[in-house]
Parts: C-alpha cells; structure tokens; sequence
C-alpha cells in the first residue's frame, strides 16, 4: 500500500503551541513533529483546530505560545513569505488563484523570473514547463485557470507551492472539491512528490483517504493533538474512535428505509434547459420528478450540470426553458423566497458565496432567509428576545458550537458554520429539502447527524434532493440516484442493488453510449 | 450565596474614539500652530471663543452640521448596502436647483407645505439621477464607481445651466436664482443666526433612519446586500430592486440635503454653491463607519472644526486654508484608525508574545466585497 518513509529524519517539529481567539481555544499545548520524505496525515472533526495549526505552521498567525522547530532550528514567521523562504508551501481549501490569469502565470504570481522591472512570460512559460517535468504535474500553461477544472485548478496550486522552493507542502482538505477519479489522480502524484523528496502534510476527515495515501497520521481532537501513530499499524475504527473521543465506529450505516408507498410529486422539473459556459455544460431539457417520502441522490462530476439544477430547483437562477412545479403548481416565476414560504429549504453548494455572510452574526444569519410579507413587517424590529431564544436553542439541537447567537460567523470553524445553516434550513420541517453538498469540510459526526434528520424528514413525507460528490455517502443515504452528465440525466440507480462502481461508469460519460 | 466580582471601569469604546480624535487635535494643533509662530494657546483659546463660547456660536455649529448630517447618512446607508454612489456631490446640488426652483415658482403656498414641497422636489431631482446611475448598475452591470463621479460634471454643469438661463434671476449678475418665497423659508429658531427649526427635522430623520437601520428588518437586510449580494440573493431578497433602492434612496438624501439648505439658509441656488459638500458627507459616511448616530457626531465635529479655523484666522491671523490641512491630516488618523490600532497590536504580539485578545476585524476598506457582484 504505503512505502515507509525513507528517513527518520524529523523537519518539521511543533512544541506547544497555543492559539486562543477570544475566548475560543482552537489549539492548546499541540505538539507535532514530520519526518522529511513522509506523507503525514493530520485527522479530526470539525474544529478540531486542523486548519488553525497549519496557518500557525505556515506562517499566517503567530502562535500565542509554542514553538516552531523548521530542520531542529527554532524559526518565528512574520509572515507567510517567512514560511515560503523556508520551504514551506501550502495549498488551501479555498483557492487563492487569480481565475482570468493563466496557469503559468498563476504558478509564478509574486516570484516571477526576471528583475522588478522586467519580466516575461516566455520565460515564465518555460520555467513552468519545467517544473511540469520535473514532478510529473501536467496543466495547460496557457489556459486561463478559470477555464480548468478543479482538479487542474489545484494542480496549478501544489505547481504554484513547488516553484516557491517548497520541500514540505501542506494540503488542506485537497479531496473535498474532487471527483473520484480525480482523487485517485492526486493520491497517485502526492506518491510521486514523495519518491522525489517532497514532505507532504495531509488533512482531512475521510478516514479512508487517510489510510490509504499516508504514512502516519496524528489524530487532533477539540485542540490537542491525541496520538500520532503508524497507518499501516492501525485501522479506520480506531482512528475515528480517536477522533470522536468514545467508541464510535463509522461502520455499520444503517441502510436507509424505502418509502412504503410513492406518494405524490413534490418538486417536479421539466424541460429545464440552462446555457452551456465554460467549464459547466449547462442543463439540456432536463426532466426530474421527487416525490414526497424519498430522498432523490444527484451522482455527477463538477461542472455537469448539477449545480444549475440546484440554482433553478431552489429559484435562485431561472432557467433558459423549461417549468418547475412545486406541489403542482407553476413555481418557475418565483424566487429562493417566495419558494422558502411554501415549504422549501435551501443548503447551497457553496457556503462561503451563497449561504453565509462572514460579516454577520449567527442570529443575523439565522434569520436572513425569513421574508417580510408586507411592507410593516420591514420596519418591524428584526430580532426579538423570543427569537434569540429560539436560534439559542436551535444552535444547541444542532450542535453548533459556540452556541451563542451573537458570535460572528467568521469566528467560526467552517463546520460550525455548515451546521449553522442546517439550523437555518431544517428547523421549519420543509416539505421539500434541496442539500448542495452538505457534508463538505464537515466531520463523520456533523454528518451521522444531519442523515438522521434527513432520515426523519423523509420519513414524514418531506422529498429531498441531495447532491454529493462522495459516492459511497450518497449511495447509503439515498433512496434513488440519479447519475448526470453533460447536462442530462443518463442513469437511476437503485442503491439496494447498485454499487458506486456502477454510478461512475456513468459519470464519465464511458457508459453513456450503451444507454 | 451570589459572589460579587468587582467590575473593572472601564469608558465605553465610542468615548475613547472620541476623546483620543481630539487629543490628536489638539496636538497635531499645536504643532503646526508654533510652527507657524502662533501661540497654540491663543488659537485654542480663539477656537473656543469662535464656536462654543455662548448660544450664537454653537447655533453656528449646529446650522452649519445641518446640511452634512443628511447627506452623511447618503454616504452610509449606499455604503452600508454595498453601493458606492460617489454622485452624491452633484445630486445634492441638483437638489438644491430643483428646491430653489420650487420654492420661487410654486406658491406663495401654506408655508409648512411650502417646505415640504421644496424638501421633496430637492430629494426627488437627487433620486432621478441615482436611479439612473443605479440602473445602469443593476441591468447592464455598468460600475457605479465610475458612472457616478463622472455624473457629477453633468449634473453640475446641468445645475449651472439651469440657474444661468432658464431660472435665471435677471437682476444679479453671475447665475443665480430667484429668492426663494418666505413662505418656503424655514423659520428661524434663535433669532440672529442661521439655525432654523429645520433642526427638528434632521432629529426626525435621524432617528427613523435609526430605526430602520440599526433595529429593523429592511436594515437587517440592506447590511447584508453590503455583507454578500450572493448570500443575500440565496436568502430571497430581490437583489435588483434592492440595488435600485440603496442607490435611489441615498440620492434621495443628497437631493434632500441640498434642498434643506436652500430652505434653511441660502434661499436661492446660484452657480458654485455648495461645491464639495457632497464629498465630505462621503468623508463624513466613511469615518463614522456607515453608523447613524456616528454620522451626526461627526459632521457636528467637523463643522465644529470648520468654524474653528475660521475664529482662529480672525483672532490669530493663521489662515483657515491651514487649519484645513490640520483637519485633513486628522481624519485621515481617524479613518486608518482601526488598520493602526491592529498594525500596533501586531508589532506588540510579534516583540512581547503578549497572550493574544484576537483581532479586531480587519477595517472595512474602501473597496471591500465589491468582488463577486
């Protein structure tokens, strides 16, 4: 599976650090240490202070306490460029590219060959074809990187890290915006940097990932590092028995129950045709028909489509042609809000543009998606003391933590946040529950949770909706999947007797000319 | 058995802003002052005597604040909403024209509806002007940066136009229009200077702004189109009328305050009034961070710094031109304040490794969130 790794060498040493915000501890007396040549795996839940210790690592925020040992020698970065300087290379969840740039250009952004005054880009060009060779990356240089997946779009990033000299590369969350397939492309080339040197330090929640790409792995819990072991000397259960703190085991999903009987449509789409760009083939007549008491799973790879439908099932985009029913009436014309009054929750894919204002507070948040019905009602307070009370306690049901509802959001870990909007979204029993992504950046117990209430709605006849890019997620919680691609429907497949394997034949679009 | 923690005094955080603003004041003041050969005691003294020494003077203050407050709170709410309408400027003087004009033309009428008519058509001629800016916006995506303060040549020259040929009033000599009617004066509240009951009127204004925008929903909402359009359009909010709207809505505020000083103490447009007022009520928006009673804090402090300059330039002979770049230099220490106090702090963490208390939010720059709209 794995090799070892080829030195015992330790080059990257962390020795107590401690980084409190506010009141909230995000890591406390953490210690860590990397061999150079290792694929290092860090796990834990949401918050568990993964992403707080790697900006600490990477130079982004100074520890409050703690040190920083870079080859045994103490190091303090001032900035990220500190980090850099030493070899230091990270690539973040969120990309930081310029999207009307090209690759190559990306790659040198801020450490362009040639002096201040001078530089070009046939230089620039040929640097990066280079460093293409040399660790076995591939993008088209020249392309603009808004125009690249997003798998080459993170290539660009790790190229981007490379060419600033870094020999230890961070990679946080790299698996949660990837398809399958690209997946096993990335596990197979972080291989690749580790035969040519490079020390990579993986994060991330899904515990067979882990197992399968990295060397050690340290399991962080509620800010403290709890042990650092061997993968090939331990197992899935243990570590999320570590992660979680008490015997939880991610096996044994209960399957989910089929409705007894179809009952009637809740959210019908018909026709529904949306303009290709690039990057997203668009919908072409697209028909799609959930009914109340199942939960209707949307297997695709990005840019296929589905975040379209999603847009136009919730009615924050109108379709180019086409209907959409709710409950059988003509709802096409209608906005999110005026679809929210009768009877629709909205999780949308991307958190940071759509669902959440970092600026705002959790119980501005709350209450953002609730719409005055005439004009008194805007200059009606906006908050009242019953409705604290409520998000209070909603926050609590749903595990968001702090649960106060004047913290800001920004101040929260992203999972915190996600669970946050399920709050928002769950709390008025929809009749129809639309989830973009739900379980991204989000640990197995924020998940375990929300399938239960997913469970528990469906069961009262609510139809869902659910888009995953994690297949195996989608086959145990769905009822039916439907498999897109180039903006059609090309499959359904029942998960009782269909298997992830089946669904991504499909996605691809290999399978597309047998149907 | 209930503990008692003794609670540490600590001054509300508005008060220091305000205290430390003007100790800087007062330093950078006297500075330049004995620079300049001048007894920094005398020009304070001189500043008091000017603007805070007895009724006349502070009326003078407060009249002088008037115009400023409503179009500060322009400034604020488009920020607030995420739209930079930097027309402001030109639409407060196209408000002032089209207030003079009604208040010549239209009557003589029952004075109090006189007013209003003259108030309205003032905040009516600045929304016309917004609304288009902000239609070019909200349809065809065309920057409101851009299209507002190049509106403002237009709508000035446009103004200038308006009072040198049809509305001219043919007994003076440069553009200007007729006096407005008596019954379209505000009356005066303390007799002998400028401050007129108008000042009830800007109280009024100020507190349903208050409401709307630091308790009610429609505030609620109009702070997040600021925050995220895309999170405000998933939310269900009408993100283009909305746009219209912020935009229209601090025209109408710009016109009014033009009008309001037509009404209140100018009487009649003519070419060249008011110049700059526009901008430094966005100046005025921006330092009081979009906050309602921020806003008239701070455009009493700066009329009240105006007027300074002035009693200084009589009593002491420093010109009020210089006074100015006093001033200029302090709002500029105001409006970096936060950036500075978080640069400060960061140097504190990076030499002493203080136990960090987090940051502040990093300030609001002028052009923060203007991405991804």
């Amino acid at each position: 599976m794995t090799s070892a790794p080829n030195s015992t060498e330790i080059c990257v040493e962390l020795k107590g650090i401690t980084k409190r915000f506010g009141a909230v501890v995000a890591n406390e007396d953490v210690s860590l240490d990397v061999r150079s040549g290792e694929i290092h795996a860090i796990v834990g839940e949401n918050g568990a202070g993964k992403s707080t210790l790697m900006s600490i690592l990477h130079g982004m925020q100074p520890p409050d306490s703690g040190h920083i040992l870079i080859d045994g020698k103490e190091r303090i970065f001032h900035s990220a460029r500190d980090a850099i300087a030493l070899g230091i290379g990270m690539v973040h969840q969120h990309f930081m590219l310029a999207p009307s740039l090209t690759s190559a250009e990306n790659i040198v952004l801020g450490y362009e060959p040639g002096t201040p005054l001078k530089s070009n880009t046939r230089d620039a060009t040929a640097l990066v074809r280079e460093l293409f060779d040399r660790f076995d990356l591939q993008v088209p240089p020249d392309t603009p990187v808004r125009e690249l997946a997003i798998g080459a779009q993170q290539r660009v990033e790790i190229l981007k890290a490379l060419h600033r000299g870094a020999r230890i590369l961070i990679l946080d969350e790299p698996t949660a915006v990837l398809s399958p397939e690209e997946v096993e492309t990335l596990f197979s080339r972080l291989r690749n940097l580790r035969s040519s040197g490079i020390t990579i330090i993986f994060i991330s929640h899904k515990l067979r990932e882990v197992m399968a790409l990295s060397d050690r792995v340290t399991v962080m819990r509620r800010g403290k590092t709890v042990e650092t072991l061997t993968t090939s000397q331990t197992d899935q259960n243990q570590l999320a028995d570590l992660m979680v703190g008490s015997s939880v085991s991610s096996d044994g999903k209960p399957r989910p129950v089929p409705a007894s009987r179809v009952r009637e449509s809740v959210l019908r789409l018909q026709s529904v045709r949306s303009p290709t760009r690039p990057g997203n083939s668009g919908l072409k007549d697209l028909d799609l028909d959930i009914r109340s008491g199942e939960i209707v799973g949307i297997a695709a790879i990005e840019g296929n489509g589905q975040s379209d439908l999603m847009e136009i099932a919730a009615g924050v985009a109108s379709p180019s042609a086409g209907q959409v029913f709710f409950r059988g009436n003509d709802v096409t014309r209608l906005h999110v809000g005026q679809r929210r009054a009768l009877g629709l929750a909205y999780v949308p894919e991307d958190r940071h543009r759509d669902a959440i204002a970092l600026d705002s507070t959790a119980a501005e948040t709350f209450l953002s998606t609730r719409r005055p019905q005439n004009w008194i009602d805007w200059l009606r307070p906006a908050m009242s003391a019953a409705d604290k009370a409520r998000i209070a306690d909603l926050m609590q049901d749903f595990d968001v933590r702090p649960a106060d509802p004047d913290v800001l959001c920004r101040s929260m870990s992203g999972g915190n946040q996600q669970k946050l909007v399920f709050a928002r979204e769950l709390a008025d029993n929809a009749d129809c529950i639309l989830l973009g992504q739900p379980t991204r950046g989000i640990d197995i117990g924020a998940s375990r949770a929300l399938f239960e209430r997913i469970w528990r709605s469906r069961d009262k006849g609510a139809g869902v909706l659910f888009l995953s890019a994690d297949l195996d997620e989608l086959f145990s919680v769905a009822d039916r999947i439907v498999v897109m691609f180039d903006g059609r429907i090309v499959s359904e497949l029942d998960p009782q007797s269909a298997a992830p394997r089946d669904a991504s034949g499909f996605m691809t679009g290999a399978a597309h000319a047998v149907l | 058995m209930p503990s008692f923690k003794p609670v540490p005094f600590r001054l509300p955080a508005g008060l220091v802003e305000v205290l430390a603003t003007f100790g800087i004041i007062a330093v950078i003041g006297a500075i330049t002052l004995s620079i300049m050969g001048a007894s920094p005691v005398a020009a304070g003294l001189a500043a008091f005597h000017g603007t805070l020494d007895g009724t006349y003077e502070i009326a003078g203050v407060v009249a002088l604040s008037l115009p400023l407050i409503i179009v500060g709170f322009g400034a604020s709410i488009c920020f607030k909403g995420g739209y930079y309408n930097l027309g402001l400027e030109s639409q407060l003087i196209l408000g002032a024209a089209a207030g003079s004009i009604a208040g010549y033309y239209a009557g003589p009428l029952w004075s109090p509806f006189h007013i209003t008519l003259v108030l309205v058509c003032g905040g009516l001629a600045g929304a016309v002007v917004a609304a288009v800016i902000a239609w070019l916006r909200v349809h065809l995506n065309v920057d409101e940066v851009v299209s507002s303060l190049l509106s403002n040549y237009i709508v000035i020259l446009f103004a200038i136009f308006l009072a040198t040929y049809p509305f001219r009033d043919e007994s003076r000599f440069n553009g200007a229009m007729h006096r407005i009617l008596p019954s379209a004066r505000m009356p005066t509240m303390i007799s002998g200077t400028e401050l007129t009951w108008g000042v009830l009127f800007v109280v009024a204004v100020s507190l349903v702004l208050f409401w709307i925008f630091h308790r009610s929903k429609l505030g609620q909402d109009w702070a997040l189109m600021g925050r995220s359009v895309t999170v405000a359009r998933s939310a269900g909010i009408d993100v283009k009328k909305f746009g219209m709207m912020i935009m229209t809505s601090s025209g109408f505020l710009a016109g009014l305050a033009g009008a309001f000083m037509i009404s209140a103490t100018q009487h009649r447009y003519f070419a060249n009034l008011a110049l700059g007022l526009g901008f430094d009520g966005i100046l005025i928006g921006m330092i009081a961070r979009y906050r309602i009673p921020a806003v008239v804090f701070w455009a009493l402090a700066y009329s009240w710094m105006l007027l300074a300059a002035d009693g200084i330039e009589q009593e002491v002979g420093i010109p009020s031109e210089f006074a100015q770049v006093v001033i200029a230099i302090v709002i500029l220490g105001v409006a970096v304040r936060l950036g500075l106090l978080q640069w400060v702090r960061g140097w504190r963490q990076r030499w002493f490794k203080s136990s960090g208390t987090g940051s502040l939010p990093a300030m609001r720059m002028f052009s923060a969130n203007r991405e991804g709209r």
